[in-house]
């Protein structure tokens, strides 16, 4: 553990003297996601009511978002925002939700930049990171460890209202050498987690998680911080589109943790996430076994009811209606800032398997029947076909005179010949060109660089620019 | 000068001698012949011994004719040219064994001289026929610079199909260090890709790109790379496309400095080749436009011009394995003919002559049917079947295929054993030998023929340690390599199923 622990004090290190007071950082993943997809229409839930839900910053990130992505909730959406970040005295994220508003209601008296508000809290902030900072110089002035680390907490904690990540989780990683019991460093790690969920920065996610584990000493701290580990895991596996091993890790989350987490997700997110991500990368039997037997993650699925109606409908092979009720929530989905960027592929997996699964038990459809189970004209069923015949992903052939989808005979032993053959050919061939090649050496014949031009070969190993390259070719070809 | 045609047609004096006595005594002759003077050789208007021996049976003499009467006068080549010839299509190598120098000389002095007169194809039959002669005697199959002027000769001739009885023999050695000094890496480079150029033009793909991947296998000190090098890279790009219709994978064994070198003066090669591989018939097109002046400037734009006519053949290929039926107005939409200057030029008649083409040629397993759509045109469609695979035959081709694996086995253990008694090898396990022990030197020694198969390694390794014992007592070494026989190798591989 030492190293990892010496390795985040270098990283925090690294900047020389304490930056804190930088407040013009740029954050680049608020700004680069404005505005990709927009979402015209009303999602199926209530704003208020779902924003309730969350806690923390996660509330505003989530405003945010939707302001971002949604014209016929942003208004109401950002105002809400812009109270609380008011309350928060971020004044960076203030600026961006003021700068969203006046895109959709210019006239609202909101969307126009509080000008002394931002200075007089700019100083209130600058004046508080101040104190905390001298505090912390005479903590540790007197090297009472434990003040320190109390010190880099409270800095923290303020740096994160203030919507300071990157310093906050300077401050944070900085606890980790004043850390004295194990609580403590959990506390401290899953702080660091929740600070990386903000910035997105996903794999620092895993390898926090990773840390943690580490600390995890008895049961009852498993039990306790078992949940939130699943949680961020999953949300950073999603992100790397690891979707098997997310939804074993939603699926895995213990029901006990309630709303304890809803800095990052509410039990809600949880039955979706993981309802999704399993639908996307099991078949039918480990999505019986593993998610709609499983006792932790059927208190989740009841929250969200057609997620579980989905599940069932792929189950029972009614795979059309599954795409339906997933279609039907499609808005809602796009307006989860950790779904979006994966909700189409997700789609995409679950229709590719549904089409592959339907196909298994016949060895001849007509298109008609198949476009009929999926509801989409024929014409871009049997694009869809081609698509997943040429990729690989189906053992088809399409029969366009009749109309048919015909499955393909595979004849194993016949493969394994060819396959035998193969292998066989190329080891023959290789073992030759090797034999040729010692040969080659043995008596001599190297390629040699002409002499007098090069100093020694191997010198020149690095970069070799084309020119220089070039210059050295000598001898003729063809 | 009778006594020198007498000595000549008495040899050999009996059809069957040992081996032993026949190299004892033609020795001897060989030694008679050199002490004769040129004139007593080249005789006279009266006797001359070109009338007098056969060129097969007394080989020899013939040959010391030729070289005297050659030096003699360099430009009696010119009444002496066609018989040369004969002599070179039907000598008998066992005779001339001892005299290489000579026999190299005389077919120097013909070489020149076709090449004077720009007639390269009278050289092809004396040039095959005195490769496979040199390497009688020692059943080896060794290269020789001749193996690079005859392959360029049937290149300049245009007649290929006359340098595959030398090409399909694979090359097993090289000459031993320093003991030619007309062969160089250039010799070897320049036979292997022109080889490649042959078996090019024969539509011999499989073997083409493996001359190439020796090419660019090839081993150099340092950094080297040759233009040979970076043109067989060309070529192999394009043949890999022929062959399998995918982008190349360099051979894992090529040098990183050669693939450097190729990657960069080979880049609209690779590009060309990325186009291809994506099946996209529009991108493919415009690539190709950009790229022709390139290729043609090196040579290669036939080849290439082969590339796209066969992107239609893999287009309608692949289609097999999608469609078990499909109209021909499908398969013209799809737009594969990216010969044809522009999109959708290719008629449905044309089309369907072309896929019966391809049907005559087994190329896919389908039937063409007509069905009346209204009174004047008809539809015409695809039916594509699966490829029969007959057992039988796969079966037989496994067979064959063992046969050689064990074949090439056996050689890479005589390779291992060679390399064991080779000097490098005995100073190394010499100098490895003291502190280090015994144990850990063989292991690190053998780690480069880890790729080969070879399941006996006892004998080698024991080889290895007689090599180090005797590395001081180079005289008992010497001994111990004249008795060595690879016939004696007695460890077969185990393949039972």
């Amino acid at each position: 553990m030492a190293d990892t622990f010496s390795m985040a004090d270098d990283q925090g290190g690294a900047s020389g003297a304490p930056s804190y007071d930088e407040y013009e950082q740029p954050l680049p993943q608020q700004t680069a996601n404005t505005t990709h997809i927009i979402v015209p229409d009303l999602p199926r839930f209530d704003l208020e009511q779902y924003v309730g839900n969350y806690s923390g910053r996660m509330k505003v990130t989530r405003l945010l978002f939707i302001g971002n992505h949604c014209p016929p909730l942003a208004v109401e959406a950002l105002k809400t925002a812009i109270g609380i970040v008011k309350a928060d005295r971020d004044v960076r994220l203030y600026r961006q939700a003021v700068q969203s508003l006046q895109v959709f209601a210019p006239t609202d008296p909101d969307a126009k930049l509080d000008e002394d508000w931002i200075e007089r809290t700019t100083r209130e902030v600058k004046q508080k990171t101040d104190r905390l900072e001298a505090e912390l110089k005479s903590y540790k002035n007197n090297m009472i460890k434990e003040s320190i680390r109390i010190g880099h907490k409270d800095l923290g904690d303020h740096f994160y209202t203030t919507g300071d990540l990157a310093s906050a989780y300077r401050a944070f990683s900085r606890m980790r050498d004043y850390c004295t019991s194990n609580k403590q460093m959990l506390d401290m790690t899953l702080s660091c987690i929740l600070i990386c969920i903000d910035q997105t920065q996903y794999t620092s996610v895993q390898t926090n998680v990773a840390k943690i584990r580490n600390h995890i000493r008895s049961d009852d701290e498993l039990k306790v911080h078992q949940p939130k580990i699943n949680i961020a895991t999953g949300v950073a596996l999603l992100a790397a589109g690891n979707y098997l091993d997310a939804a074993r890790s939603f699926i895995s989350t213990n029901p006990a943790i309630g709303n304890d987490y809803n800095t990052v997700a509410t039990m809600n997110d949880i039955a979706i996430y993981g309802g999704l991500t399993a639908l996307a990368s099991m078949d039918r039997n480990m999505l019986k076994s593993e998610v709609l037997e499983s006792t932790t993650f059927r208190t989740f699925l009841e929250l969200e009811p057609h997620i579980r109606r989905a599940l069932t409908a792929f189950h029972a092979s009614r795979y059309g209606e599954c795409l339906q009720i997933l279609e039907t929530y499609r808005n809602d989905y796009l307006l989860d800032p950790f779904l979006q960027k994966h909700i189409d592929k997700i789609y995409e997996a679950v229709r590719t398997k549904s089409i592959v699964q339907y196909f298994i038990p016949f060895s001849c459809v007509t298109l008609d029947a198949m476009s009929t189970a999926f509801s989409v004209p024929s014409e871009q069923m049997e694009r869809e076909l081609v698509r997943l015949i040429e990729g690989g992903k189906l053992h088809a052939r399409i029969d366009t005179q009749n109309r048919l989808v015909t499955s393909k005979e595979t004849q194993l032993r016949v493969e394994v010949h060819r396959g035998t053959l193969a292998m066989a050919e190329e080891y023959e061939r290789a073992a030759r060109l090797r034999m040729l090649q010692i040969n080659v050496v043995r008596s001599g014949l190297e390629v040699k660089p002409p002499k007098g031009q090069l100093s020694g070969g191997g010198v020149m190993g690095g970069a070799l620019s084309g020119r220089e390259l070039r210059g050295m070719m000598f001898g003729n070809g063809a | 000068m009778e006594r020198f045609i007498g000595n000549v047609i008495a040899f050999p004096s009996s059809p069957d001698l040992t081996s032993a006595e026949y190299n004892k005594d033609l020795k001897t002759l060989t030694d008679f012949l050199s002490k004769l003077s040129a004139q007593t050789l080249a005789g006279n208007r009266d006797s001359d011994p070109l009338e007098l021996l056969d060129n097969r049976a007394n080989s020899l003499g013939v040959l010391y004719t030729f070289f005297a009467r050659l030096s003699v006068d360099k430009n009696e080549i010119q009444h002496l040219w066609p018989k040369l010839v004969d002599f070179f299509s039907e000598f008998d190598g066992r005779q001339t064994k001892f005299s290489k120098d000579q026999l190299l000389a005389v077919l120097k002095c013909l070489l020149q001289f076709c090449d004077a007169c720009n007639k390269p194809i009278i050289t092809l039959r004396p040039l095959a026929h005195t490769i496979t002669q040199l390497n009688y005697p020692t059943g080896a199959k060794m290269f020789s610079s001749l193996h690079t002027k005859f392959v360029k000769k049937c290149l300049d001739a245009r007649s290929f199909r006359a340098a595959l009885p030398i090409l399909d023999v694979d090359i097993e050695e090289f000459p031993a260090k320093g003991s030619d000094k007309d062969v160089t890496y250039r010799e070897v480079l320049q036979y292997f890709l022109y080889g490649a150029m042959i078996y090019m033009t024969m539509k011999k793909w499989r073997r083409a790109s493996d001359f190439l991947q020796f090419v660019l296998s090839y081993p150099g000190t340092g950094t080297a790379v040759t233009q040979i090098q970076v043109d067989a890279f060309k070529k192999f790009v394009l043949v890999t496309l022929m062959l399998e219709g995918r982008n190349f994978q360099l051979p894992k064994t090529i040098p990183q400095a050669t693939a450097k070198a190729c990657r960069i003066l080979g880049r609209p090669y690779e590009a060309f080749a990325t186009a291809y591989a994506t099946g996209n018939p529009d991108l493919l097109r415009r690539e190709a436009a950009l790229v022709r002046e390139i290729f043609m400037a090196d040579g290669n734009w036939g080849i290439a011009e082969q590339c796209l006519e066969n992107f239609r053949r893999l287009g309608i290929k692949a289609l097999t394995s999608t469609y078990s039926t499909l109209s021909i107005e499908a398969i013209a939409s799809r737009d594969l003919d990216v010969l044809g200057s522009r999109a959708g030029n290719t008629s449905p008649e044309e089309l369907e002559r072309y896929i019966l083409d391809m049907i005559d040629r087994k190329e896919v397993k389908a039937s063409l049917s007509h069905s009346p759509t209204n009174q004047n045109s008809t539809s015409c469609m695809v039916s594509f079947h699966d490829l029969p695979a007959s057992e039988t035959d796969i079966l037989k081709d496994l067979e064959a295929q063992i046969a050689r694996t064990v074949q090439i086995t056996n050689q890479a253990r005589q390779l291992d054993k060679k390399l064991g008694l080779s000097k490098e090898w005995i100073n190394f396990t010499g100098k490895k030998r003291g502190p280090g022990g015994a144990a850990d030197h063989v292991d690190q020694g053998f780690e480069e023929m880890d790729d080969y198969p070879i399941q006996g390694r006892g004998g080698i390794i024991d080889m290895a340690t007689i090599g180090g014992m005797v590395g001081m007592e180079t005289q008992g070494f010497h001994d111990y390599m004249g008795a060595y026989d690879p016939a004696d190798d007695d460890m077969r591989p185990d393949y039972d199923d």
